[in-house]
């Protein structure tokens, strides 16, 4: 297997007691990569790749993804059409670039959108309690409490199946799981001795706020908002596959999939590329996301 | 007791806003929802017949306690499509997702609890690398490509199961199971991603803990330590994320039904979506929806049984002020 499964755990292992207690000797004496490995400059690539393909797409010298009949269906790949055309004879290639910017333009969006409002709600309601956090929790169950994915649905279906819909509609799924995660967070260093010493000591609470729990909150909440951005992308890309995002002859991954789906027997190449983008795009962010918190030295553990 | 008190006021206030939202679904409906539930082609006279029928030409309010007061006498109003009142239709089709529900997460227990705990405690060794990284893998792989792959290599290939379609319990445990399995792991993998992360990163930060050093200073076996000190405080976190790991399972169980073509609440909603049939939408999200509160109060409940710390935490709130 390739070297993901190297590097993919956290790079700064060594500062785990827990290696230490339960395998000792395991890792030489204080090995603290402090590095970003090959991977993560691998994955950053694909998703530059992806970013600028996505941008320029206009420009770049493919075919028209929505022409019918300018090539034979279902031909294999070739230099003509480098990953081949699909069942109507579109270039798969084109087809995959232009279908990346629905994909990146809904995951960013929308975890911007959640970070902020969530991010906000979670700490105000995890360090304040009471009356307070009652409140804020209970507006985000209220969001929680419907499945992700069916919220997305129903906001989509009733709304009607648009760009700008499925972006708010997933924009929305993300304020409720940051919340969430921040607030849990920030309850548990309102609790440490470093908190209430500084609330022994006086200390105003927007100060305490800002100075002693989002440092150790911010990193847990970023970590989390990188993997929203994939979340969303796979969102985007299931609500696309049930046909309730943008509307074919416009390729998403998702569409894309659904149709290839149809052919699957016949032309399974149809379904694959869409499918792989996805999976290395989304496999990337979580990556990048993931070394990032290494790198950052976001522990494990608890102290 | 009063833990529980609170617990339950908040899920009768989710429940609450959980029906709000549902019923606003219909007014999000471009244009008038009759004309949109009728299609381009109704009359102007069924167009105010079905107003009248919904009660759509009254004020908000009086439409929406006279739609839930329908709905908690079980009433979930009638198809405009086929005719059939959608709460039948949705028990007709909900043992099917429950099923697939269950068995995935039969699958997924079974396949993350040893991995997550032998990944914790080998950390960093080959089999944490290849726990880590697998479930890292399957993070990126969404039910719908997991299925895409399974149907095109153990039914299109192979022909070992069927590619779509749903023998019921009644016709033998086993010919069930055959349409069940590719539908369940295709649901389960996620999950095992998942909860092995959680239960990893979990029994690490335990096993950092006073505690677990001081049952090796005692000489415990590792063994011990991992299952009887470890592995219930990581359970915590685990029950927490399973609990919310629902909602994706449902909305994963849409998908897959859909492709599976088994008779689920999924694909009677997705059916409906497609038919125009919004009234069964309506009835099938509102159902999912309290269902998976129903299910997160449960959870919620669970935690003081699993984690003695949270017991004073109202205590420790307290506090901090």
């Amino acid at each position: 297997m390739g070297p993901s499964l190297v590097t993919v755990p956290e790079a700064s292992g060594a500062e785990d007691r827990s290696v230490l207690l339960l395998s000792p000797g395991l890792l030489g004496e204080g090995v603290r990569k402090r590095h970003l490995g090959v991977l993560f400059w691998v994955s950053a690539g694909w998703i530059t790749l992806i970013v600028m393909a996505a941008i320029l797409a206009n420009a770049l010298p493919l075919d028209n993804p929505t022409a019918i009949g300018n090539a034979a269906p279902g031909l294999g790949p070739s230099w003509g059409h480098l990953l081949g055309t699909d069942e109507l004879g579109r270039d798969l290639l084109s087809r995959v670039v232009f279908g990346a910017r629905i994909s990146l333009i809904v995951g960013v969006t929308s975890t911007v959108v959640g970070l902020l409002i969530g991010g906000t709600l979670g700490l105000i309601a995890g360090y304040f309690g009471g009356i307070v956090d009652t409140f804020i929790s209970g507006a985000v169950n209220v969001l929680l409490a419907f499945p992700s994915l069916i919220l997305a649905l129903a906001i989509v279906t009733f709304a009607g199946p648009s760009l700008f819909h499925v972006t708010i509609a997933i924009g929305v799924l993300s304020i409720a799981p940051l919340a969430r995660v921040v607030r849990a967070n920030t309850i548990g260093y309102a609790r440490r001795e470093f908190v209430q010493a500084a609330q022994v000591l006086g200390v105003r609470q927007r100060r305490i706020i800002f100075r002693e729990i989002v440092p150790n909150v911010l990193p847990t909440a970023l970590s989390v908002a990188l993997v929203t951005v994939p979340a969303a992308i796979l969102a985007e890309g299931a609500l696309s596959f049930l046909g309730l995002s943008i509307q074919p002859p416009t390729p998403s991954w998702g569409n894309m999939i659904s149709e290839g789906r149809d052919v699957l027997a016949k032309y399974p190449l149809i379904a694959l590329w869409p499918c792989l983008c996805m999976l290395l795009t989304v496999l990337a962010l979580n990556f990048i996301g993931d070394e990032v918190r290494a790198y950052f030295d976001v522990r494990e553990g608890g102290l | 007791m009063r833990r529980f008190t609170i617990k339950l006021i908040e899920l009768v206030v989710v429940v609450f806003f959980v029906s709000i939202f549902t019923f606003l679904l219909l007014h999000l409906l471009p244009g008038s929802p009759a004309q949109s539930i009728l299609g381009a082609s109704a009359t102007p006279h069924a167009v105010d017949v079905l107003n009248k029928a919904l009660n759509l030409d009254r004020p908000l309010p009086v439409q929406y306690v006279d739609w839930i007061g329908h709905i908690v006498r079980g009433n979930f109003g009638t198809s405009y499509v086929n005719g059939q009142p959608v709460g039948q239709a949705i028990l007709q089709h909900l043992p099917v997702t429950l099923e697939l529900m269950v068995l995935s997460q039969l699958i997924a227990f079974a396949a993350a609890i040893p991995l997550g705990i032998w990944a914790a405690y080998r950390k960093n060794t080959w089999v944490d690398r290849i726990a880590t990284g697998g479930s890292f893998a399957l993070l990126a792989l969404p039910p719908f490509i997991l299925a895409l792959i399974f149907v095109y290599v153990f039914a299109v290939r192979w022909h070992l199961f069927p590619a779509t379609g749903f023998t019921p319990l009644s016709a033998g445990l086993f010919e069930n199971l055959r349409t069940m399995i590719l539908p369940a792991l295709s649901l389960a993998l996620g999950s095992v991603a998942i909860y092995v992360r959680v239960l990893r990163s979990e029994m690490i930060t335990v096993l950092e803990e006073n505690f677990i050093t001081a049952a090796r200073a005692k000489g415990m076996p590792s063994w011990w330590i991992l299952l009887r000190h470890a592995f219930r405080p990581a359970t915590f976190a685990l029950v927490t994320v399973a609990g919310v790991n629902i909602g994706y399972l449902i909305g994963g169980s849409f998908i897959v039904e859909d492709i599976f073509a088994l008779p689920g609440v999924g694909l009677l909603t997705v059916d409906s979506i497609f038919s125009r049939d919004y009234v069964t939408v309506q009835g099938c999200i509102l159902v999912v929806a309290i269902g998976f509160v129903v299910i997160n109060f449960l959870v919620d409940l669970l935690y003081p049984v699993l984690d003695p710390r949270t017991r004073d935490a109202r205590i420790g709130r307290m506090a901090v002020h």
